[in-house]
C-alpha cells in the first residue's frame, strides 16, 4: 500500500523534527505570500520579554477572593516594567491613543480570566483618558473586528485537552468563525488566525491570568488541578508567553504526580506559531524572564 | 438500566435551592453548553445531558451535570479518564466484586468539591463553587440519589483480554488505565499522531494500559500497552497497515500484511523497543519498551478471544 501523505507523529517530536515535517504546507494561500516576505525578518531575530509578576496577598487564604488593590499594584509593575513610565496614565498610553477602539480578550470557559483583572484595565484605560464607550468585550465570534484598533489579550493559563495548552495563541479561536477547524490535528494552525485581516497587527499587549492556572488538561473544570501561582504573565510575544506559560504548567504537573507528567497532546501549536507563522519567538533560550514580586513555587 | 429520564432531584437539600427547570443538552446542544469540552462526551456515546443548578447564598453553586451515555461501557470510559480522588461508595446495595488486575474497581472518586461518578449508563459530575465539609456531605447525598437506583457496575469485557502473569517482572498500574473510542482521548494520555493513524471511530473499543517493571527504576516512564478492538479482521488489518505506513514507513514495506494468521513484530525507535501483534480483530501496540524480550512477554499477557 502506499502511504497517502506525511503524518507528523510522536516519532517527529523524539527527533525534534515535528516543525520542519509541518513546514509551510499548512499555510493556506491568502497567508503565504506575506509570510514569505516577512520571513526576513523573524521574530527570532531578538529575544522576546516575557513578565512574570506575582504576589502572595494577591487571592485571600481559600484562594477564591482577588483583592484588586493588590491586584491593581501587579498590574502597575507591569505597565512599568514594559515602559520604563512610573506614572500609569503615561505607561498606558505608550500602547494606546485616546482614539482607539481597544478590545479587551478574556477567556470565557474552564479557567475563565478574572473579572477583578477586567475591571481594573478597563478603569485604568478609561483613567488614561480613553472614552470608556471605546473600550470593548471582544471575545466570541460575533465581534465586530473592524471597528476595533487594539485588542489586549487577557486569557487564562491552563492546559487543553486537544491542543495541549489552550492560552495565549488559542485565545482568538472564536475570531476564526470555526473554532473546530483548529482542534485536532488542526491545532497547528491556531497562529494563522493572528493573520486574518481583522486580527493582524492589533494585539497591542497581552497579559495572561496566572492567578490560579489549571494544569490538568480538562475539558471540564477539575478543582483538583487548580493552583494558586498568584501571578500575571505580561508581555507582547504571544509565542513566547505561550511558551512560559507552557513550562509553568508542566512543571506543575511534574510536581503534583512526583514523575514526569508530559502534557498531551505536544502544544504543538507553539512551535508552529514560531516557526511557520512568525508570530513569535517559542525556544526559552530566546526568551527573557523578568520576574517581579514573590518568587516562592516559581516554577521556572 | 436507570436513565436521566426517571431522574427527579428535590427542588430544596441542606439549604440549596434548584434554580429552575434543568438545562437540557444533546448532540447539537452540547458546543453551546461547554464548547470545545462537548467534543470528550461525543468522543464516546453520548446521548444528553441534564444540569441542574443549586443555590445556596448570593455566591455558592452546586452544578449537577448528569450525562445519559449509550451504554455503561461509556460511562466508566469517561470515569476512566482519571482515576485520582477520593474512592466513595454510593450504593452499598451490592457486595464488593473482586478486584480486577487491569483496573480499579472505583465507580465514584471525589475531591475538593468535585464527584466524578458512573451508575449504569449515567456519567455524573457534580462540582461546587467552593467546597467545605457541609459542601462535601451534600454533594454525596445528590449522588446517592443518583446512583442509589443503579444496577451492579459491570466492566467493558475488552478488559479480560490483559490476562497479567504472576511471574512475569512487569505489573500493571491499574490507575492508568483508559478505555476510550477516539484518537483524541488517546492522545491525550498517549500522543500517536494528530491524524487518526489506527482507524479509531465508535465502532472499534481501545484500552490503555501502562506497565512498569515491579522493581522500578526511578525516572523511567512505564511501557504503553495499546489493545483495539475492530468490528472485524478487515478493520483490524487496515488498522495495522495504517499504522506501519504512518509510524514505521520505513518498516512498512517489510511487513506481510496479507490476510492470514496473526501478525507480530517489533522494530527499536527513538523511545525504545515497539511491538505489535495483530490477532483476529483485535490489535495490539506496546511502546517504549527496554528490549525486544520485553515487548514478548508484554504480548503474551494478551488472551484475546
Amino acid at each position: 500500500m502506499k502511504i497517502k501523505k506525511e503524518v507528523i507523529t510522536r516519532r517527529d517530536f523524539l527527533r525534534g523534527t515535528a516543525a520542519t515535517a509541518l513546514g509551510l504546507t499548512v499555510l493556506p494561500d491568502w497567508l503565504k505570500a506575506g509570510m514569505v516576505k516577512k520571513e526576513t525578518k523573524s521574530a527570532a531575530d531578538q529575544k522576546s520579554l516575557v513578565l512574570v509578576v506575582r504576589d502572595e496577598h494577591v487571592l485571600d487564604s481559600s484562594g477564591n477572593k482577588v483583592d484588586k488593590k493588590v491586584l491593581g499594584g501587579m498590574i502597575s509593575q507591569v505597565m512599568t516594567a514594559l515602559t520604563g513610565e512610573k506614572e500609569m496614565k503615561k505607561a498606558w498610553l505608550k500602547f494606546f491613543s485616546p482614539k482607539d477602539v481597544v478590545g479587551l480578550v478574556p477567556t470565557p470557559l474552564m479557567n475563565p480570566t478574572h473579572n477583578e483583572l477586567i475591571e481594573f484595565i478597563k478603569e485604568s484605560l478609561v483613567a488614561a483618558g480613553l472614552p470608556e464607550a471605546n473600550i470593548r468585550s471582544a471575545q466570541g465570534r460575533s465581534v465586530d473586528l473592524n471597528s476595533i484598533t487594539a485588542l489586549i489579550s487577557l486569557p487564562g493559563l491552563k492546559a487543553h485537552w486537544l491542543t495541549g495548552i489552550g492560552t495565549v495563541i488559542k485565545n482568538y479561536i472564536l475570531y476564526s468563525g470555526a473554532p473546530r477547524n483548529y482542534h485536532y490535528e488542526h491545532s497547528t494552525k491556531l497562529g494563522e488566525i493572528w493573520h486574518l485581516p481583522q486580527v493582524k497587527g492589533k494585539t497591542r499587549l497581552i497579559i495572561v491570568d496566572a492567578l490560579r492556572p489549571v494544569c490538568d488538561r480538562g475539558p471540564q473544570f477539575d478543582p483538583r488541578y487548580r493552583w494558586p501561582y498568584k501571578g500575571l504573565l505580561a508581555g507582547t510575544d504571544p509565542v513566547a508567553l505561550d511558551a512560559v506559560g507552557l513550562k509553568i504548567i508542566q512543571t506543575k504537573r511534574d510536581e503534583l504526580r512526583g514523575e514526569h507528567w508530559p502534557i498531551s497532546p505536544p502544544p504543538i501549536c507553539i512551535e508552529a506559531a514560531d516557526k511557520i507563522y512568525k508570530l513569535g519567538n517559542s525556544r526559552l533560550e530566546n526568551i527573557e524572564i523578568k520576574t517581579i514580586g514573590w518568587t516562592q513555587e516559581l516554577l521556572l | 438500566m436507570q436513565s436521566s429520564q426517571e431522574i427527579n432531584l428535590p427542588e430544596t437539600i441542606d439549604g440549596w435551592q434548584v434554580e429552575g427547570p434543568p438545562l437540557r443538552i444533546d448532540d447539537t446542544t452540547i458546543f453551546d453548553y461547554m464548547d470545545g469540552g462537548g467534543e470528550l462526551y461525543l468522543a464516546y456515546k453520548f446521548n444528553s445531558l441534564l444540569v441542574y443548578r443549586y443555590t445556596r447564598g448570593p455566591e455558592e453553586e452546586l452544578l449537577v451535570e448528569i450525562y445519559q451515555m449509550e451504554t455503561p461501557d461509556e460511562a466508566f470510559g469517561l470515569l476512566s479518564l482519571d482515576w485520582t480522588g477520593e474512592p466513595v461508595t454510593l450504593n452499598s446495595a451490592f457486595p464488593a466484586r473482586p478486584e480486577n488486575p487491569v483496573c480499579p474497581d472505583y465507580t465514584a472518586l471525589y475531591g475538593e468539591g468535585l464527584l466524578r461518578a458512573r451508575a449504569g449508563s449515567l456519567y455524573l459530575r457534580i462540582l461546587a463553587s467552593r467546597e467545605t465539609p457541609d459542601v462535601r456531605e451534600t454533594i454525596l447525598k445528590l449522588g446517592k440519589i443518583l446512583a442509589g437506583k443503579s444496577q451492579p457496575q459491570s466492566l467493558p469485557a475488552i478488559l479480560d483480554v490483559i490476562i497479567p502473569s504472576t511471574d512475569s517482572d512487569w505489573k500493571i498500574r491499574r490507575d492508568r488505565t483508559v478505555y476510550f473510542h477516539s484518537h483524541l482521548v488517546l492522545n491525550s494520555f498517549y500522543y500517536l499522531s494528530h491524524e487518526n493513524i489506527l482507524n479509531l471511530n465508535h465502532s472499534t473499543e481501545g484500552l490503555l494500559v501502562c506497565f512498569e517493571k515491579k522493581e522500578q527504576q526511578p525516572g523511567r516512564q512505564p511501557v504503553k500497552l495499546i489493545v483495539i478492538r475492530y468490528p472485524g479482521i478487515q478493520a483490524a488489518l487496515a488498522a495495522l497497515a495504517s499504522f506501519l505506513q504512518s509510524y514505521l514507513p520505513e518498516k512498512a514495506d517489510q511487513v506481510d500484511l496479507c490476510p492470514g494468521p496473526g501478525k507480530t513484530g517489533s522494530v527499536r525507535v527513538e523511545d525504545g523497543w515497539l511491538g505489535w501483534r495483530l490477532s483476529s480483530n483485535y490489535l495490539a501496540l506496546v511502546f517504549e519498551c527496554p528490549g525486544q524480550e520485553s515487548v514478548a512477554e508484554l504480548l503474551s499477557q494478551l488472551n484475546f478471544p
